[in-house]
């Protein structure tokens, strides 16, 4: 009687033990990964990107699209999404999401109320990246297709990831980042722009992928410039590599000087570093920014003497010149924008706490009008690449010759 | 109704797995499970049809409070996200 | 004597270790980043300083006499019927510590990992567990003990060492300039969680084979939990920054998902988890245990196992009603705690010392012990 009584026990048990209590198998998702955010009056409309499952996986293929998209409106962000579950067929699964993308009408009002959802829910991690829209609405980024890439959702992501580490201009931003850059007192946000390139109607046509050139591409560029939780402006390529290159946030980069009488130098600047110092001396502020930067000559199209090293210090010096242009181009426009994207204040309240208590308050006029910056750089070149002496000189003297 | 009625079937067979151990043990041992068991199936039945006790944190609270407030409120001051 | 098993010195150490980070290696970097600031982490390590000198102090109860654990010592110090009261009250703190783990743990599940499982089952999984381990008796425990801790003292240094990369030493900046008092005050609440609580351990230290070893293999078990714990919380800081950290209910879990450095390590925020789970099992069972020997001395039984069922149930209603929600926890975890816990973690082994000495018990042990030596 007890053995059978605690067999009965033990199987109890297992019922219990097995682990299937909230479990959600593969074939009941909707994997979800990206997220477009627009506004639609007072409310919020959401397009999600969900995966195709059968076009991604297995033998195989039809002719349907990797991805489809579904849109929907309501008050809140978390409204919408569940909202959305009268459009998909199954439960949106929210952990895999690569990209979350704002409209730039929606992220002029304010994005603070998504992220708030987005830090809160547990399906959400924290390793995807923000962007914004310029000029669409994030459903319109949202709905193209991409080549090469299957899934758009990670062709933007790559494409941010690899333009941010082979060319300045790009940054991103994950969620603790810019939550704490949008609540500290002396910094402001940045969020990569995503622009549409060719024909916004053609992009979610699986006939864009199915010829050479796409007809529709998604190009990210810039930065937008967030106030608080606002969008104020765009920084466009250049500022947006001056942006980079005060922040410390280039790995490697290219950087063209003219040369010779007519042509262009072109490095490739592999090594990079700024260094941010913030002090305050009696009332005024002063930051001083040092970049330094180790270059390879890339490409030549003009007609110098490379072999002397006078030319290789003048031309260091030149590109060094330049750096500390784009770099106050950038701080300029920052100023027109009264963004302190650059982290400047929050500098100073780590480096004179005291001091910075004093000036907390009318930062935002200090950052414009009386804060000293001083810019510094230094760029050397270390090789040449696998030649050294460019051909285009013999070309000249032969056509002189002639 | 279901769930009292489960959790009474669940008691019933611990019991009769768990007090068969108890065999080799005293009388008074044996009598002192009961009285316990009793005491945790009568929570439980409680519980089950959501009669309220007050939550331990605020006896806790209650006895604690009146020593500690002002300790407390200047703790409170410190908190970076607290509201102007 | 109603335990009769023996640990080791390394088998206790472990199990300082596991009880110490239990639970406050998820609740501390956040409580001390929303009262401290950038200067969390200067708190910890003042913490586990008085940390170490409660040891001491515990270690000094023990020197009372020291075949008694902490039951027999109440009586034995204050008289039968007075053991027997404070004994009472000493239980019941066990009792909410026990609950309040497990309510802890269910939060953390229904909050993260297993969302619609219903708090309930989760805490029936766990404490069924528990109550294994305490049936089976102190030395299982202490040897399951050294089984699962190399995995939970690995996963957690893994994570830190993937995360490092991720530091900004700019998120501690500037030390110590704001908030100094708050760093200060922030200390009180966070000796509540680990500290206070380890007073449990005068009721296990008895049965360490080797008295010396047994003391210093307490110092040493907090003080490796106390390290992994600062380690931890300054992660946080230097990775999340104090204001995400102080944000998040759980930062120590939203840390592990940041590993994401090398492209085949990612989404191993489970390692935290698992972590976790590990440590404030042997917390609950600890407690249980204690709670379990306690009655058995109440109420004069035979073995600490005979009550541990029904207990058992008893505990998961105590976590069910510790708190009305979360919130209402989380200030309990800062404003009550602390207050609630050095009542019996600090203030009852003082006493017990002070009454030792006034009544002159530990010179007549002395004495008693030279006659026999000789």
């Amino acid at each position: 009687m007890l053995k059978k009584l605690q067999a009965i026990g033990l199987c109890m048990v297992l019922t219990i033990l097995s682990g299937c209590w909230s479990s959600r198998e593969l074939t009941d998702m909707a994997i979800a990964t990206a997220l477009g955010i627009d506004k639609e009056g007072d409310r919020i409309k959401v397009t999600v990107q969900v995966i195709n499952p059968s076009e991604n996986a297995g033998q195989s293929f039809t002719s349907r699209t990797a991805v489809t998209t579904f849109t929907t409106t309501g008050d809140t962000l978390f409204e919408s999404l569940r909202r959305l579950t009268t459009l998909t067929p199954r439960k949106l699964y929210l952990s895999h999401i690569r990209i979350i993308i704002f409209g730039e009408e929606y992220a002029k009002q304010g994005i603070a109320d998504s992220l708030d959802f987005i830090s809160r829910d547990h399906e959400m991690r924290t390793d995807f990246h923000f962007a914004i829209a310029r000029g669409y609405g994030a459903q319109d980024i949202v709905n193209i297709l991409t080549p090469i890439e299957k899934i758009p959702a990670n062709k933007i992501f790559s494409t941010l990831e690899s333009s941010q580490d082979f060319w300045a201009p790009t940054k991103v931003v994950q969620l603790d980042e810019l939550i704490s850059s949008m609540t500290s007192k002396g910094k402001e946000a940045v969020l990569t722009e995503l622009l549409i390139l060719g024909d916004l109607n053609k992009g979610s046509n699986i006939e864009n992928v199915q010829s050479v050139p796409s007809y529709t591409s998604i190009k990210s560029s810039g930065l937008g410039v967030f106030h608080n939780e606002k969008l104020v402006g765009w920084l466009d390529e250049n500022e947006s590599r001056g942006f980079n290159m005060i922040t410390d946030n280039v790995h490697d980069t290219v950087g063209v000087v003219p040369c010779g009488n007519k042509g262009n130098l072109t490095i490739e600047a592999y090594k990079n570093s700024t260094e941010m110092k913030g002090s305050i001396r009696g009332d005024t502020p002063n930051i001083t920014v040092n970049f330094t930067a180790e270059a390879n000559l890339a490409d030549i199209s003009c007609t110098i003497d490379f072999t002397k090293q006078k030319t290789i210090k003048k031309y260091e010096e030149k590109l060094a010149e330049e750096a500390k242009n784009v770099m106050k181009d950038s701080l300029e426009k920052a100023r027109d924008l009264e963004a302190d994207i650059f982290g400047f204040g929050e500098l100073l309240s780590k480096s004179n706490p005291k001091k910075w208590k004093k000036i907390e308050e009318e930062w935002a006029n200090i950052f414009v009008n009386d804060l000293n910056v001083d810019f510094k750089a230094d760029v050397n070149i270390r090789r040449t690449g696998t030649t050294t002496q460019p051909f285009l000189d013999n070309i000249s003297k032969k056509k002189q010759e002639e | 109704m279901f769930k009292a009625f489960s959790v009474l079937l669940g008691a019933g067979l611990v019991f009769i797995l768990d007090y068969r151990s108890l065999k080799a043990n005293k009388k008074w041992d044996r009598r002192v499970y009961i009285v316990i068991f009793a005491i945790s199936l009568g929570v439980w039945m409680l519980y089950i049809f959501n009669v309220q006790f007050p939550y331990v944190i605020q006896v806790v609270e209650k006895i604690y409070n009146p020593i500690f407030d002002s300790f407390n409120q200047k703790l409170e001051q410190k908190q970076s996200f607290r509201v102007h | 004597m109603i335990e009769k098993g023996k640990i080791d010195a390394r088998q206790f150490t472990i199990l300082v270790v596991m009880y110490t980070l239990g639970t406050s290696i998820i609740a501390i970097p956040s409580t001390t980043a929303s009262y401290a600031q950038e200067n969390a982490w200067i708190t910890v390590l003042l913490t586990s300083l008085i940390g170490l000198l409660i040891v001491f102090l515990l270690n000094q109860v023990n020197k009372i006499n020291h075949h008694k654990n902490i039951f027999e010592l109440f009586e034995y110090v204050f008289g039968k019927w007075v053991g027997k009261g404070i004994t009472v009250f000493f239980l019941l703190f066990v009792f909410i510590v026990a609950g309040k783990n497990l309510r802890q743990i269910g939060d953390f599940m229904t909050t993260h990992v297993l969302v619609e499982t219903p708090i309930q089952v989760i805490m029936l999984i766990f404490v069924l567990t528990s109550l294994y381990g305490v049936k089976l008796g102190l030395e299982v425990i202490s040897r399951t003990g050294e089984i699962f801790f190399p995995y939970a003292f690995f996963s957690l240094v893994l994570m830190i060492i993937f995360v490092a990369p991720q530091a900004e030493f700019k998120n501690i900046q500037p030390i110590m300039v704001n908030n100094t008092e708050g760093a200060f005050l922030t200390i009180f609440p966070t000796l509540g969680t680990p500290y206070f609580e380890l007073v449990v351990f005068l009721a296990i230290l008895p049965y360490v084979n080797r008295i010396g070893p047994g003391k210093k293999s307490f110092y040493i078990g907090v003080g490796i939990g106390s390290l992994l714990l600062f380690a931890v919380t300054l992660m946080s800081l230097l990775v999340l920054g104090p204001d995400f950290s102080a944000r998040n209910v759980y930062p120590t879990y939203i840390l592990g998902k940041k590993i994401s450095g090398v492209q085949f390590l990612e989404r191993i925020e489970i390692l935290v988890a698992i972590a976790w789970f590990f440590t404030i099992f042997f917390k609950i069972t600890i407690n249980f245990y204690v709670l379990s020997l306690g009655m058995s001395h109440l109420f004069n039984l035979k073995t600490t196992k005979v009550l541990s069922t029904p207990l058992a149930f008893l505990l998961i209603i105590a976590g069910l009603y510790l708190a009305p929600n979360l919130i209402a926890y989380q200030n309990f975890l800062a404003h009550d705690l602390a207050p609630f816990a050095g009542t019996f973690g600090i203030l009852l082994p003082f006493i017990l010392i002070l009454t030792a000495r006034l009544r002159k018990i530990n010179k007549k042990k002395k004495k008693r012990r030279k006659n026999k030596r000789f």
